[in-house]
């Protein structure tokens, strides 16, 4: 009998708890969800991250000592409320502290805001697979009056074709997909010929493109997605494929967003080929993340580094961290862009020089502790080169090799993500949109403080 | 158990589809093919390929550097960090000019210490778009020191203009150019869809090769020449004279009509899907019997073949035959060295090839031994002069030892061409016309390709040829 008391007031107990608990956690994940509607609540969001978490997750939110934090990966929950616990809690055993005490409730809530509205790749995804028996017409339609032979949901939110375990198949998945917010996409696909689609956003057919290669446009942020893919009747084509690649990237391939299929991910997980300017100070033209076309990337060993573009004689884009991950760029038929691997400090269309093609003359660069580019600005004969690079610095030295009877200069300057720039010749400020050629034969630009 | 014959006949059929048969490698006697040891831990993707005076082989590699490969057999990396380079010229033994996608840039070791420390552009004159598939192929520089690279199409470019397959954003895409010693760009002919291989002959023509697809029915020999149009409709998005509507609606016809002919037709997969640089052999004698005679690797077939020109009437026109197969990777760039063997630069990275390493360096070399092989075709008004680089065992020559068909191919927007009225051709009679050359009479018909194979002609010893097929392009049939 008193077990039996004991057993029910503990049931009772239980209940309560879990009714308390729910009732919380809805209630976070409401009041976060009423957040990201707000602007001001996003922008205290990413201050309070960039103190707190930017330096283990990356100011980009891409991870570093922490994990990446905006794609489909949530090794502890992928709720709201998930996430302002883990925050709150921490994981003292693998080094990330709880900002229970140290942050109110309100700046956690606001992080978590900041943090899903960064928010990239799939949640809830869900799968339905049928067998050719099911299909007798290879019909989408057919679907629509059979029952799955297998369905459930996908447990790391990335499509796993290989679930179907038989050669032939069709499948159809349903997932909320979060594509970027600030960026063009796309969902591709690498699935050989003969295969048949049919992909629909928020309920709405969307109409594929492409000819050995499959895409289809999404829209930008949140969506639901549904996916069917029905495979060619047996024997297929050598190139059909069974468990195809499966991403969102650019419309122009250049960056890899997210993987949606597991194959996608392993493939995804091999584009990487570090270049690291460790020893001596490297330069590399690749196709670079964000940069225009005819860049031209220094690197240093105190984890800074620019990049020079031929186009525009200017300075495009500065970034802390390491120098670049190459292997989108020349693993397979390297189609996608290098990546930096850092922060971005700026990053074109900011420049250091000028956006005005016209003006650029481009000549030759040397390699060396202090790559030098030769070039002509406007018809003004100049050379850039680096004086001194620190970990939060670098101070660029132009030289006035020939003015070509030009009388003053205009270099741009580019607005900064955080540090300042300052702008001499001999000891002195000048004014970078006029600079005295007549005075002036070297003036330096620092980026300091980045 | 008939279903389960049927069955297994049917699986082994479809095995012989997806699997290439193992055939025994295409090698004519005297002749190997020497591994080079490529730095450890490098991508060794080599797509430049070129020797100085001093027998140092430079190689470019797809990775971005550029290494020298010393008569002592050492490794020295020469330069670094450019961009996916895919043609390399030795000037002099201190500058080196490469064509990287966004460049030709000269490399200069200014110090003298072996490493380039100069980057200095000679021309950009074109536009990269960043777009995977705009290679930029060359150069070669001719007697008067003009230089001159084609410049791919591009591929998936969602902002290109294109016909279905491959695209152009503009800034002569698909186009040939020249620039000058003053550095001046010159835009120098068009149509070009895939021009992987560009080289100069002896007598400073430069030819091109194109790789098979959409407008290209086949791969490709093509003799550059200045504002002439090749075929491939999207480079002429550049064209003063054309708009994308104008482009779209220029019938096929009108664009066959105005098109340079192939000098040589190269049959797909038979010879080569991705041919590289065509290359001169020059070597006096030190490369065996075929003086004169150009060498292509192919990137998918693993291959190189020989290809043997002649002009009828002011027409130039030839054939190609295979030369080695078997190799280990996917052949792009070719070139002799001082002693005469040729150097063979392998990527199969992005696009598959039939030997199954990934990328690497081999080497032809002659031993001194005279093969039994063909060594030249003529065509003639009432069929083929062939000749052989050894006496012809005259029992052998006889009708049934040699068959013969012919085909052309459509030309349009498909990707490739299927052989178009392929028929057999009979052999009228077969006549000696020294102990190495015979007379093969036939019926062939101008605008074709004939095929001749002489599977059943001999050497006196009774071997016969390594390679029996031969591919000429009929453009002009002598009177």
């Amino acid at each position: 009998m008193i077990s039996y008391i004991k057993g029910y007031f503990g049931a009772v107990l239980g209940l309560l708890l879990i009714t308390f608990t729910s009732f919380a956690s809805e209630s976070i994940d409401q009041q976060v969800q009423t957040l990201l509607n707000e602007p001001a609540a996003i922008a205290s969001g990413k201050q309070s991250y960039g103190i707190y978490c930017a330096a283990c997750h990356a100011k980009d939110l891409s991870g570093a000592v922490g994990f990446n934090l905006k794609d489909s990966v949530w090794l502890h929950g992928d709720s709201a409320s998930d996430v302002f616990n883990n925050i709150s809690n921490g994981f003292s055993q693998a080094g990330m502290p709880g900002f229970g005490a140290m942050l109110n409730e309100q700046q956690r809530k606001e992080i978590v805001a900041f943090i899903f509205s960064k928010r990239e790749g799939l949640a809830n995804v869900e799968y339905e697979i049928y067998q050719p028996s099911q299909y007798p017409n290879y019909s989408f339609s057919d679907l629509d009056r059979a029952t799955p032979a297998k369905q459930g949901r996908a447990d790391n939110n990335l499509v796993n074709f290989e679930l179907a375990e038989t050669k032939e198949y069709a499948i159809v998945v349903t997932a909320d997909l979060y594509a970027p917010k600030d960026k063009a996409s796309m969902l591709f696909a690498k699935p050989g010929p003969f295969s048949q689609f049919e992909v629909l956003i928020d309920g709405e057919p969307v109409k594929m493109q492409g000819g050995w290669d499959r895409f289809w446009p999404l829209k930008k942020g949140f969506q639901k997605l549904v996916f069917k893919m029905m495979l060619p009747e047996a024997p297929y084509h050598e190139l059909t494929q069974t468990n195809p690649d499966l991403r969102v990237m650019t419309p122009d391939e250049a960056i890899n967003f997210f993987p949606v299929s597991t194959k996608a991910e392993s493939i995804i997980n091999q584009l990487e080929h570090n270049i690291i300017a460790d020893k001596t100070v490297l330069v590399q033209r690749k196709k670079i993340a964000e940069l225009p076309a005819y860049s031209i990337s220094v690197g240093f060993p105190k984890k800074i580094n620019y990049a020079f573009n031929t186009k525009n004689c200017s300075l495009v884009g500065l970034w802390k961290g390491d120098f670049l991950n190459v292997g989108p760029n020349v693993i397979g038929r390297g189609k996608s862009s290098s990546l930096p691997i850092g922060n971005w400090v700026f990053k074109s269309p900011q420049v250091l020089g000028t956006n005005d093609e016209a003006l650029c003359a481009f000549n030759k660069y040397q390699t060396g502790e202090q790559p030098k580019f030769y070039f002509s600005l406007n018809s003004v004969e100049l050379s850039l080169t680096t004086l001194k690079a620190t970990s939060t610095s670098l101070t660029f030295e132009y030289q006035v090799i020939n003015p070509n009877g030009k009388k003053s200069l205009n270099i741009q300057l580019p607005a900064l993500e955080s540090g300042q720039l300052t702008v001499l010749a001999n000891g002195q400020n000048i004014n970078p949109k006029a600079i005295d050629l007549t005075q002036v034969k070297a003036f330096t630009v620092t980026v300091s403080g980045v | 158990m008939k279903l389960q014959i049927k069955k297994s006949l049917l699986a082994a059929s479809l095995m012989a589809a997806i699997l290439p048969v193992q055939a025994e490698q295409v090698i004519p006697t005297g002749y190997k093919v020497e591994t080079i040891k490529t730095p450890q831990g490098m991508e060794f993707h080599v797509t430049g390929l070129d020797v100085d005076s001093k027998n140092n082989i430079y190689a470019a590699t797809r990775f971005g550097d550029v290494w020298r490969y010393t008569p002592e057999g050492q490794w020295q990396k020469f330069a670094e960090g450019l961009h996916e380079p895919t043609g390399l010229l030795v000037e002099d033994d201190n500058h080196i000019v490469v064509a990287q996608k966004p460049e030709l840039t000269r490399l200069s070791d200014t110090d003298k210490d072996g490493v380039a420390d100069e980057y200095i552009r000679v021309a950009d004159g074109w536009k990269f778009h960043d777009n995977y598939h705009e290679y930029h192929f060359g150069p070669v520089k001719d007697k008067a020191g003009n230089y001159y690279g084609t410049l791919n199409l591009s591929h998936g470019d969602p902002n290109a203009f294109d016909m279905g397959t491959m695209g152009s954003s503009g800034g002569y895409r698909g186009w040939a150019y020249q620039v000058n010693q003053q550095g001046e760009f010159t835009p120098y002919a068009f149509g070009l869809r895939s021009p992987a291989g560009i080289g100069i002959s002896p007598d400073d023509e430069i030819f091109f090769t194109d790789n098979q697809g959409d407008w290209v029915a086949t791969s490709t020999l093509q003799l550059l020449k200045k504002d002439k149009f090749y075929g491939h409709p999207v480079s002429l998005i550049d064209h003063p004279d054309y708009t994308p509507e104008k482009i779209r609606n220029t019938s096929v016809e009108a664009y066959d009509k105005w098109r340079e002919k192939p000098v040589v037709h190269i049959p797909h997969v038979e010879i080569a899907n991705s041919p590289g640089n065509p290359e001169w052999n020059t070597t006096k004698g030190q490369f065996g019997p075929f003086e004169g005679q150009i060498f292509v690797g192919d990137q998918t077939q693993s291959n190189v073949f020989r290809i043997m020109l002649e002009e009828i009437d002011g027409v130039r026109q030839g054939a190609v035959i295979n030369f080695i197969d078997g190799f280990q990777s996917g052949n792009i760039r070719v070139t002799f060295d001082q002693k005469g063997q040729l150097w063979i630069g392998q990527t199969a990275r992005g696009w598959g090839a039939k030997g199954s390493k990934p990328y690497g360096l081999q080497k032809v070399v002659w031993d001194g031994t005279t093969p039994f092989e063909l060594q030249n075709i003529q065509a003639k008004a009432d069929g083929f002069r062939v000749s052989f680089t050894q006496p012809i065992d005259a029992k052998s020559i006889k009708k049934k030892a040699i068959s013969a068909e012919q085909w052309h191919y459509n030309y349009g927007s498909d990707y490739g061409s299927p052989k178009v009225d392929l028929t057999q051709i009979d052999i009228n009679s077969v006549k000696q016309v020294d102990d190495k050359t015979i007379d093969i009479k036939l019926d062939a018909t101008q605008g074709y390709v004939v095929m001749l194979d002489f599977a059943g002609l001999t050497n006196k010893k009774g071997s016969s040829a390594s390679s029996t097929k031969v591919y000429y392009t009929l453009n002009k049939k002598p009177n």
